[in-house]
């Protein structure tokens, strides 16, 4: 059962995940799966019947243990980098960024490139 | 030898798309013809059901929310194919096969007169970060010289490789299987 201050942490590090991968060189987006997806959706009506925005976590899954976290990222690359070079560039980003927002260590950042973009 | 090929929608790697795997779901049709159709079908019964009251209020729908399912589904069919990515430093990094092999039709499809068929990607397990690519192609007649032909999609090849994935393709099978006539 994942108590209400776990919740917040978990948010707090999967925002910073989410926009220090957005803002990496060679990124297209973030892409969910199904499950994403329909957390995504969620928020959206949460915002919907709150009007307070929730952070676009979409693609990001973050476990949390230990009181460290393991990122999980889905993206599609824009193909103007190579993938592999994006990755990397990703799991550096995303560790700096969680340690100064959530202040939290991050132990491992997955990346999957699930798409690359096709020129035209 | 008449050819066409689908290049909208969201395609499953089986070469169908979602969107057909969508208007026999929506039909009532039974198309479980191959593993990747049926997984798309599932998920897509799922994410009705999950969302069933989103799609239910005509007045808020969600934006692009059709567009948005389509590449959700597409991502979970193409999960379980994946090649490992060198010189992550913070965890694995992976990229799916169904995306290289799309950069690598593509950029066989570059070369003036060549048509990407198949594309099939084998992991080297020793020598990371190394593939082996067998493509097979058509060629139009009169673009040139076979072999000079295959060795432009040769470069194409390994520089999409190498510029836009990070991988390196110690083996590169092409097999020409088709020749169409030149357009008049």
């Amino acid at each position: 059962m994942i108590t209400p201050v776990e919740e917040l942490v978990d948010v707090r590090v999967a925002s910073a995940a989410a926009d220090a991968a957005r803002a990496t060189p060679g990124v297209e987006r973030l892409q969910p799966g199904l499950w994403g997806l329909v957390q995504q959706l969620g928020h959206e009506l949460w915002e919907h019947a709150t009007g307070e925005p929730y952070p676009d976590v979409a693609g990001v899954e973050v476990e949390l243990a230990d009181g460290a976290a393991l990122v999980d990222i889905t993206l599609a690359t824009d193909g103007t980098v190579p993938a592999a070079q994006v990755a990397a560039a990703v799991q550096r980003a995303v560790v700096d960024a969680v340690a100064v927002r959530a202040a939290v260590p991050v132990v491992s950042v997955a990346v999957h490139v699930c798409e690359i973009a096709l020129p035209g | 030898m008449a050819v066409t090929r689908r290049t909208d929608g969201h395609l499953l790697p089986c070469g169908r798309s979602v969107e057909d795997v969508l208007d026999n779901l929506d039909a009532g049709r039974d198309d479980h013809t191959c593993e990747h159709c049926a997984t798309a079908r599932r998920s897509l019964e799922n994410l009705m059901e999950a969302t069933a009251a989103l799609v239910a209020d005509p007045s808020e729908p969600p934006p692009n929310l059709l567009d948005r399912i389509m590449q959700a589904v597409r991502v979970e069919a193409r999960r379980g194919d994946v090649l490992a990515l060198e010189g992550a430093d913070h965890g694995p990094a992976d990229v799916s096969e169904v995306a290289v092999a799309a950069v690598l039709r593509f950029a066989a499809d570059s070369v003036d007169g060549v048509w990407a068929r198949s594309c099939h990607i084998t992991v080297e397990p020793e020598s990371a970060g190394t593939i082996a690519v067998a493509m097979t192609l058509s060629l139009r007649y009169g673009s040139g010289p076979a072999d000079g032909l295959l060795g432009e999609v040769r470069g194409r090849l390994a520089a999409a490789l190498a510029g836009q994935v990070g991988l390196h393709a110690h083996r590169v099978d092409l097999e020409i299987v088709d020749v169409w006539p030149e357009e008049s």
